[in-house]
């Protein structure tokens, strides 16, 4: 042992040993599942983080490092959207479930998803002209445990304690989550990391909603990072059936908005819309508004029973920022991307009734689609199916909230067209040449 | 020589996931086998992804090198969100691999104490065995540039070794050797 001894001779000496290999099968299933994909001229920026809440990354939207100037102007980053995001469709829902109880029997769906042989024309009333729209950064809290108190403060949760908790995404991906459990009622917030809750795990977001629910409550949470819509199909019990008035909901649930805004929870950047109510459900929904005032599909939403006792709520926790303005696709040249994602279908999804609808269609019945409104029809063979025009009356403006890959979110424009059978349909508003769509896994 | 484009992934995963996998080991202390996999796919992916960008005869530093820089990535979104998780954290989230398998504190405050470019270069050479044309590829420098910069970082370690006290511990060299 020498007196002095080199500090690079200690460093030497102190590597460590390694002692796991990778078993040459597992090599082979690994080498056999990534050569499998294809190779993409514009590769996403994955991380491993990613891979392992696939829950997530089955809703995510990958930024990749693709630049693209025109004009000369500043070089803007060209979104990559995950393989799940949809570009054009059926308007399908807000993303925050507005109900833990049955409304999907006095509401219209908004679409039936069946219209593959719809064939789409911009009336004369959509703009013709492209304007450059905004695309917010959604940030989501610093400190989870503080606004989970917060929340909990805000919506009267007695005694609550916070815990950290470790639940299971729809795959079976472990995500770690918080929540605030009180004697009569829970607050939770979204699950912000997927990339499991052992010890050394990374986490891709922070919260960016939250949920109460009264003690008892039969109705899941949200489960996934995605917050995607989970609607609880539990029969509405025998007092939610007792409708209260719209002045009485308002008047209910402005007493916890004002709550929630002095305890810091309304989130940063944006504002609440006018509220719209739900028929029969006593639900009341604020629109959560940019800070362009333009609607956004999240809600702040709460319900309550006929004594005005709230038995659900939930709301974003995030901030928003600008990132940028984007050039977009004018209002009459959005709707042939209608046609370009193979009729708008959007197979697998959700049927959600459009919030402050006020039609009922069925009521304690199953749902079921919206009778399609055929405004023409065209034969061409007898072989070919018939194909429905329908016309796209008016556009207005929404942003919708769609994941990042590092994890975060953002709000990206979209155009709600309102079509003449009665049907909504939305196109992602920017420019294609700022946004590409990954390639399923 | 592989012939097809998936044979010549699984040559170029075969010589160097040993080497790869050693790393990630060595560096994100400590990682599950599992999170080790994921990671070696993660970089498999790369590396399919960027087969022909592989530069011939430096192939394991050239994966080492997007190991690495999936390791930075991860920690740079850890610590950004680090703040917004501290209370709600597990115990021992932000322990580094040299905080965990160097005894020697002397040895240890003295690495701590130099920038993390140092530091990398260091453990690169000394722990992973890089000479410096290897280190080029890996940190995206000339190898002349990469012998330079590891000789400094030698320097700087013993200026900061001899500027820490010493324990008094004569046992310190041989405890740090046998971990």
């Amino acid at each position: 042992m020498p007196d002095s001894p080199d500090p690079t001779e200690l460093l030497a000496s102190a590597k460590p040993d390694v002692a796991y290999e990778i078993e040459p099968s597992r090599l082979d299933e690994m080498i056999t599942r990534v050569s499998s994909a294809p190779v993409s001229r514009f590769p996403l920026l994955r991380t491993w983080q990613m891979r392992a809440g696939s829950a997530l990354a089955a809703a995510v939207v990958a930024v990749a490092a693709v630049l693209v100037s025109i004009g000369g102007g500043p070089a803007l980053t060209v979104l990559t959207l995950g393989s799940a995001a949809s570009i054009a469709g059926p308007v399908t829902h807000a993303s925050i479930t507005p109900s833990p109880t049955s409304f999907a029997t006095t509401q219209v769906p908004v679409r039936a998803g069946a219209s593959e042989n719809s064939t789409f024309v911009g009336g004369p009333r959509l703009a013709t002209s492209a304007p450059s729209l905004a695309v917010y950064r959604v940030l989501s809290v610093l400190d989870p445990s503080t606004s989970l108190s917060n929340v909990a403060d805000a919506l009267g949760v007695r005694h609550a304690k916070l815990n950290a908790e470790c639940t299971y995404g729809a795959t079976g991906t472990p995500m770690l989550g918080a929540n605030a459990i009180g004697t009569n009622a829970v607050v939770t917030e979204a699950p912000y990391r997927a990339g499991g809750c052992s010890k050394g795990a990374n986490g891709a977001s922070g919260p960016l909603t939250w949920t109460y629910n009264l003690k008892g409550s039969k109705c899941p949470r949200p489960s996934s990072l995605s917050n995607s819509v989970s609607a609880c199909t539990l029969a509405p019990t025998a007092s939610q059936q007792r409708v209260a008035s719209r002045q009485q909901l308002t008047l209910w649930s402005s007493r916890l908005v004002a709550s929630l805004r002095r305890h810091g929870v309304v989130p940063a950047g944006m504002t609440l819309g006018e509220p719209s109510f739900t028929n029969g459900t006593n639900i009341v929904l604020y629109p959560l508004l940019t800070s362009g005032g333009q609607a956004s599909d999240q809600y702040e939403a709460f319900q309550f029973s006929i004594a005005g006792s709230l038995i659900y709520a939930t709301g974003m926790l995030a901030s928003t920022t600008l990132v940028t303005t984007y050039p977009a696709l004018s209002q009459a040249g959005g709707v042939a991307l209608l046609h370009a994602s193979g009729s708008g279908v959007n197979p697998g999804g959700p049927m959600i009734p459009a919030p402050g609808t006020t039609t009922t269609v069925n009521p304690g019945g199953p749902m079921v689609p919206a009778p399609t409104t055929t405004t023409s029809t065209v034969t061409s063979s007898g072989t070919t199916p018939l194909s429905k025009v329908v016309t796209l009356t008016s556009a207005t403006l929404r942003y919708q909230l769609l994941w990042l890959e590092d994890g975060s979110a953002v709000f990206v424009p979209q155009y709600i067209y309102r079509a003449s059978n009665g049907v909504n349909e939305q196109v992602l508003a920017l420019n294609p040449n700022y946004y590409r769509v990954e390639a399923p896994k | 020589m592989a012939d097809s484009r998936e044979d010549r992934l699984r040559d170029l995963a075969r010589r160097s996931t040993p080497a790869v996998t050693s790393f990630l080991a060595r560096r994100a202390y400590p990682l599950s086998n599992a999170d080790i996999d994921d990671l070696v796919e993660e970089v498999l992916v790369v590396a399919w992804r960027r087969l022909d960008d592989v530069p011939e005869g430096a192939e394991i530093a050239w994966m080492i090198g997007v190991a690495r820089n999936l390791l930075n990535n991860a920690r740079r979104k850890h610590t950004r969100r680090l703040n917004a998780h501290r209370k709600l954290a597990p115990v021992g989230y932000e322990a580094s691999a040299e905080e965990h398998v160097i005894a020697n504190e002397q040895l240890r405050g003295a690495l701590d104490s130099l920038s993390a470019d140092d530091r990398e270069i260091l453990l690169l050479h000394y722990w992973e065995g890089l000479d410096a044309t290897a280190l080029g590829v890996v940190l995206r420098i000339s190898s002349g540039a990469a012998a330079t910069r590891l000789s400094r970082a030698a320097a700087r370690l013993r200026e900061a070794f001899e500027e820490i006290p010493h324990s008094g511990d004569k046992d310190a060299f041989e405890r740090t050797r046998g971990m």
